[in-house]
This record gives structure tokens, C-alpha cells and sequence, in this order.
């Protein structure tokens, strides 16, 4: 055979077994699934990561459009404009409403510093992570670290059924996350966890949030997954408190983009008062 | 009202200027994104002026004065691809009373408001440049992030300060950005204003460096401020969340007595906590901070008053008592209410700035205020030397 020969074989037989594997792929990772559709064969780790990228990618720039409903008083909203790059923190910008335009925020490791430039301060104050973010069922730490995976140690804890709003009743597999670490914001984490209409996705459709003492205090679902940002990802969290009843925040990202990279200074403090 | 005044000086204008000019040429020609915020705020204000010889006019004593401003504030700022230029001003419309003024019947001062007064501040105008991904280069008037005290910082000699003005204006002049890393940045600053506004020698001009490090969960600084034969003064700050609390301290040192003109250390130091939650229905946060000043000494302040002003120099901290003590409480129900309490303490002559406010934030856009402001002491300590011992004060402001 000639050289010529040789090539054309080579690629004949690349081309089979890449068909081969092509078809075969999803049923062998449909084999591998449990009910819920959620593959086997990831680590409990593995998938706290998936969940946390089904959320959000690992750096990107959103429109965060934010309404707190409580009972007996006027629903609030806000509009924010967030850039997280991953390693280097969270910056986010309020746009609506008028009186809170313009106020900055900046999260990097497990703190947060807000600043108001109608304040005519030129200090920035320091948050805790832990508490509300601008009076939402959302924390801070919610809002500017996405993230889990960094703080808690995972484990699968079966399947079960949810009656979700949306998708109906599915099987979802048990995630339960503990916190690894002392700053990590809540105690305990369980994630339901289901494989999508076809199986083999990773798509948390509930989180429910419990305190260190182990209250079980609020719980996030999330709606309206499409294809966006390089991912099948949720458009609306519906945060809810298990603690006051009928108060619900509901973030809807209006605008999530992946990017590679973003300006450093968007992340300095330096920055935050200019 | 106490609104600081400014003064320009040639090099100091023609600072304000270039940014003025960045805005117009560079700003609103080559900007990609123009963002306006700000609001109009409607003040009505009375207060009773005091029945001793802080009050100069001896017909002026144990009356009650009314006033009112209306305020417009707004902060411009426009982006562009490596750069953006910010406005930050405030236009205050006061009517002036013109012909005689009466004490009433019930001694309440009057007369006839026949003109309206028009002021402008200006708190930063400033023009940025992104010369890189680590630099950034800022010419104009501007305030940078400093300080981590509470009530003032007693290591900032770089921005102008008034211990009643309620904007922190900038100061003028240059700002060198360094982005060392993630969480390292360095700021070296130049300020003009006694420069410009003295006999224009360099030795005026008043340098200073400002190292930031978050150390999670340290949040720590340092900082240099120099101007010859003035300011040699060296800092420490720094905060750190210990349990539910949150811990500020501050610490320096100014080398340079410039009364006697000789080198002397004298030490300058804060630290305070606070404690706050920030929950869905409420908000509570609580503070406290004591502040001791070395320097009450050589720089007795130079215009303790009811108008006290410094905007006009680079003139940093001037407080006249050696021991302060400040406290905060502060509670809101979210977007519906809220009610706050401070109290500056100057131990060192015994005098007291107190204030009380409500508000009311239920509406979307307006916002209800309305203040008891107290100033008590002797009339030559700090806050008994201004002329009004209690003032009430109702705003009613919108934003946009």
C-alpha cells in the first residue's frame, strides 16, 4: 500500500469509530443514569461543580432584574448590572431604582463592600455576607458568589420526587452539600438535582438553604431553563422564606453573557469609589 | 445651612477646567455610555439660635430662624473605551431676605424674600484614563477610597474635610492608580489647592500614597501623606469582622509640629465596632468609635463655627478636642421606614454634636426626612460655638 492508501484507511476507520462512538455516547450515559436522569457515574463533587455552571458560567456579565414581595407592602425591585470573573470577585451595579442609582457593590472571597456615591462619603462600607441583600430573600453571599463548590463538601442522597411548577413531577437526585469550612454562609445545602427530558444534564431545579443550627429557613427554585450562555440554564430563581411567610424575591437575568475575561479594575477597591 | 463654599484658586482652576474641558472634547464627543443620576430635595429649616456671645448679634439671641433650599444634585458620568470623565456637583437655591429683619411676636425672625441666592458646588470633577489593564490615570478634582473609621478619618490629611459639610468633596489635582494584583492596588495623589490658592510653590503641593491589601478577612492600608514643612504623617488602617462584629481602627502619626516648626511625634488613632443586620423586613446597625487626635494642640482648628469650611485648602484632619467618642443606631424597616441616632462627643471641651432623624421611604421615588439637630456646650468649645443650638430640619427628596 502506498502512502496514499494508508491515509484513506486511516481516516475510513477514524470516521467509523467516531460514528460508532457518537451513537453509542448517549445510551451508554442513559445507562448510567439513575431515575432522575442525572448520570452515575459523577462524583457527588462533580456534580455540585455542573450544578453550580448550569447556574451561571464560570465568569460572565448579567442583568439581574430583583422583586421582593412581602405581605401588606408595596413590592420593591431592583435592577443590577453584575460582572463575576471567577478568582477575582464580583462587581455589580444598581441601575433601577432612581434612589438607589449608581450604588456599587464589590464581593471578593466571602466579603462585600458597598458603596453609595449619593452618600457623599468617600468610604466604602463593609458587608457581611450572611445577611439580606437590600432587604431580599436573597443573601448577599447569594448574590455576588454563585459559586458552592468552593464551600461545601457534597454527597448524593438518593432520588425522590418533585412536583416542580414548571416540569412536573420528576425524579430528581438528592445532592446534600455540608459546609466545609467555617465562612461558609449557610450550614447545610440540598440540591435537587434532575437529568433534564432527555437524561444526562445536571439541572438544579430547587435548593433549599438551612442555617448552622440547622433551620431549614429559605428555598430557591428555579424556571424557565432555555439554551443560554453556552448552557442549558434557568431565566427566573424564585427565592422564598420558610422563616416569613408569603415574602418571595424572584430574580429574573435578564442578560447573561460568558466571557473569557474581564477589566481588573472592575475589582479593586481602588476602583469602588471612583 | 452649613453647605461648604468653595474658592478657586489659578492652578486649581485650571485643573477644574481641564476636566471640565475632558468632559466637553473628549466626554460627550467619544463617550459610549452616558449614565445621569441625582436629586431635587426641598429642605425647610428651623432653628434657634442661641441667648449667648456665640451668637455675634446681640438681636439675633434666643430667636428662631426659618429658611429653606431647594437642592439639586446630580452626578454625570460618561465612559468610554479607555476612560471616563464624572461630574459630581450640586446647584443650591436659597432665597435671601432682603430689608429688616424683626424678631415677631413670638420671636421668630422674618423679612422678605425678594431673591434666590443660586450656589454651585463642585465635589468631583475628573477625567480617567485606563493607560493599561493595572493603571489608570486621573486629573481633575476627585475623592478616593479612604479611610475605615466610622465618625472621620484621622489619617486622611489628603481630602479636604468639614466636620459638618455633608459631601465629601474631592481634591485637586492627580491620581496615579496601580493595580499590583487581585486584591493589592496603590494610589500615589497630588493635591494642588494650597498650592493654588497660596503663592503657587511647589512646596505646597501636598503628595500622598495609599497602599490597599485585602488579606481575607483583613481589609488593611497604608498610608503617606507629605507637604514640606507641613504634613509628614504616616498611616495605619484597618478592619476585620471578629464573630457579629465588625472592628474599624485607624493609627498614625504626624511627625511635623508646623506651630513650633520643629519634628515631633504626635499620635493620631481610632477604633470602633459595629454590629449590624441586614434582614428581609429590617434593618438594624449599631456603632461606636473612639478617636483620639494628637494634634489638637498645633492644629487647633482654624474656623470652628457654624460654617466651618476647608474645602478650600488640602487641609486634611483638623478637630480641635483631643478625645472624641461617636455612636450610631440606626434602625429601618425596608422601603417602608427608618429612624437613626448620633452622637459626636468631644470629651476634651465637653461639647456634643446630636442628631435625630426619621424618615419615611414608602413611596417609590420620594423620600421623606425630617431632623432634631442638637449642638451643645460651651461657646468657645467645639460644637457650642455654633450659633444654633437645635435645628429642625424636613426634606422631602426625589430622586432621578
Amino acid at each position: 500500500m502506498n502512502v496514499k492508501t494508508v491515509r484513506a484507511n486511516a481516516r475510513q476507520i477514524a470516521l467509523l469509530l467516531g460514528v460508532i462512538v457518537t451513537t453509542t455516547y448517549p445510551i451508554s450515559v442513559a445507562a448510567q443514569s439513575d431515575p432522575s436522569g442525572v448520570p452515575t457515574s459523577l462524583s457527588a463533587e462533580r456534580l455540585l461543580d455542573l450544578s453550580d455552571e448550569t447556574l451561571f458560567p464560570e465568569s460572565f456579565v448579567a442583568t439581574y432584574r430583583m422583586e421582593t414581595v412581602r405581605p401588606g407592602r408595596r413590592t420593591t425591585g431592583i435592577v443590577l448590572e453584575s460582572s463575576h470573573l471567577e478568582g477575582s470577585g464580583t462587581y455589580m451595579e444598581v441601575s433601577e431604582p432612581a434612589r438607589s442609582r449608581g450604588m456599587r457593590f464589590l464581593q471578593k472571597e466571602d466579603d462585600l463592600w458597598m458603596y453609595n456615591p449619593r452618600s457623599g462619603s468617600r468610604r466604602a462600607l463593609r458587608l457581611a455576607p450572611r445577611d439580606s441583600f437590600q432587604g431580599s430573600v436573597f443573601s448577599n453571599n447569594d448574590v455576588s458568589d454563585p459559586d458552592f463548590v468552593d464551600d461545601y463538601d457534597a454527597v448524593r442522597a438518593g432520588n425522590r420526587e418533585l412536583d416542580h411548577p414548571e416540569m412536573g413531577v420528576v425524579t430528581i437526585t438528592i445532592l446534600e452539600a455540608e459546609a466545609a469550612r467555617d465562612e461558609a454562609p449557610y450550614g447545610r445545602l440540598v440540591i435537587w438535582l434532575w437529568g433534564g427530558p432527555d437524561g444526562g444534564d445536571v439541572l438544579p431545579l430547587r435548593i433549599d438553604y438551612y442555617s448552622k443550627s440547622g433551620l431549614a429557613f429559605k428555598r430557591m427554585t428555579m424556571f424557565e431553563f432555555s439554551q443560554r450562555a453556552g448552557g442549558y440554564r434557568p431565566a427566573l430563581l424564585r427565592m422564598e422564606s420558610l422563616e416569613e411567610e408569603g415574602v418571595v424575591t424572584t430574580v429574573r437575568i435578564e442578560d447573561l453573557e460568558a466571557r473569557e475575561t474581564l477589566p481588573a479594575r472592575l475589582f479593586n477597591q481602588a476602583e469602588l469609589t471612583r | 445651612m452649613n453647605a461648604p463654599r468653595c474658592r478657586c484658586g489659578k492652578l486649581r482652576m485650571w485643573l477644574v477646567c481641564t476636566g471640565i474641558v475632558g468632559v466637553l472634547s473628549t466626554g460627550i464627543v467619544g463617550a459610549q455610555d452616558y449614565q445621569l443620576f441625582g436629586s431635587v430635595e426641598l429642605r425647610s429649616e428651623t432653628a434657634h439660635r442661641k441667648d449667648s456671645t456665640a451668637v455675634t448679634d446681640p438681636a439675633d439671641r434666643n430667636t428662631w430662624h426659618t429658611g429653606s433650599e431647594l437642592h439639586l444634585a446630580a452626578t454625570h458620568r460618561f465612559a468610554f473605551e479607555s476612560g471616563e470623565l464624572v461630574l459630581d456637583h450640586e446647584i443650591i437655591a436659597e432665597p435671601t431676605v432682603s430689608g429688616s429683619a424683626g424678631t415677631g411676636s413670638a420671636g421668630i425672625g422674618s423679612g422678605d424674600a425678594t431673591e434666590v441666592a443660586l450656589t454651585h458646588q463642585l465635589y468631583q470633577a475628573y477625567l480617567s484614563l485606563f493607560a493599561g489593564p493595572s493603571f489608570t490615570a486621573t486629573l481633575g478634582r476627585r475623592r478616593i477610597n479612604w479611610g475605615k473609621a466610622f465618625a472621620f478619618s484621622v489619617t486622611d490629611a489628603l481630602h479636604p474635610q468639614s466636620p459638618d459639610s455633608e459631601v465629601e468633596p474631592g481634591f485637586d489635582g492627580a491620581v496615579a492608580t496601580f493595580l499590583l494584583g487581585p486584591n493589592l492596588s496603590l494610589e500615589l495623589a497630588g493635591a494642588v489647592q494650597e498650592a493654588s490658592s497660596g503663592d503657587g510653590a511647589i512646596d505646597d503641593v501636598r503628595g500622598a500614597a495609599y497602599v490597599s491589601a485585602f488579606l481575607a478577612p483583613l481589609d488593611v492600608a497604608l498610608s503617606y501623606v507629605f507637604q514640606h514643612q507641613v504634613i509628614n504623617r504616616p498611616g495605619l488602617l484597618m478592619s476585620v469582622p471578629v464573630g457579629p462584629l465588625l472592628f474599624a481602627g485607624e493609627a498614625g502619626v504626624e511627625i511635623f509640629n508646623s506651630r513650633e516648626d520643629r519634628t515631633e511625634l504626635q499620635p493620631l488613632a481610632s477604633i470602633g465596632a459595629e454590629y449590624s443586620i441586614y434582614g428581609i423586613l429590617s434593618e438594624v446597625t449599631a456603632r461606636g468609635e473612639y478617636l483620639y487626635n494628637g494634634l489638637a494642640a498645633s492644629y487647633p482648628a482654624s474656623g470652628v463655627s457654624g460654617q466651618v469650611v476647608t474645602n478650600d485648602f488640602a487641609g486634611g484632619f483638623e478637630r480641635p478636642g483631643e478625645h472624641y467618642f461617636y455612636g450610631q443606631l440606626s434602625y429601618q424597616m425596608v422601603d417602608s421606614w427608618y429612624t437613626s441616632h448620633a452622637l459626636l462627643y468631644n470629651a476634651s471641651d465637653r461639647s456634643a454634636y446630636i442628631e435625630h432623624r426619621i424618615g419615611l421611604v414608602a413611596l417609590p421615588g420620594i423620600d421623606l426626612d425630617v431632623a432634631g439637630i442638637w449642638n451643645s456646650g460651651g461657646t468657645d468649645s467645639e460644637f457650642g460655638a455654633v450659633p444654633d443650638d437645635l435645628t429642625i430640619r424636613i426634606a422631602v427628596k426625589g430622586s432621578f
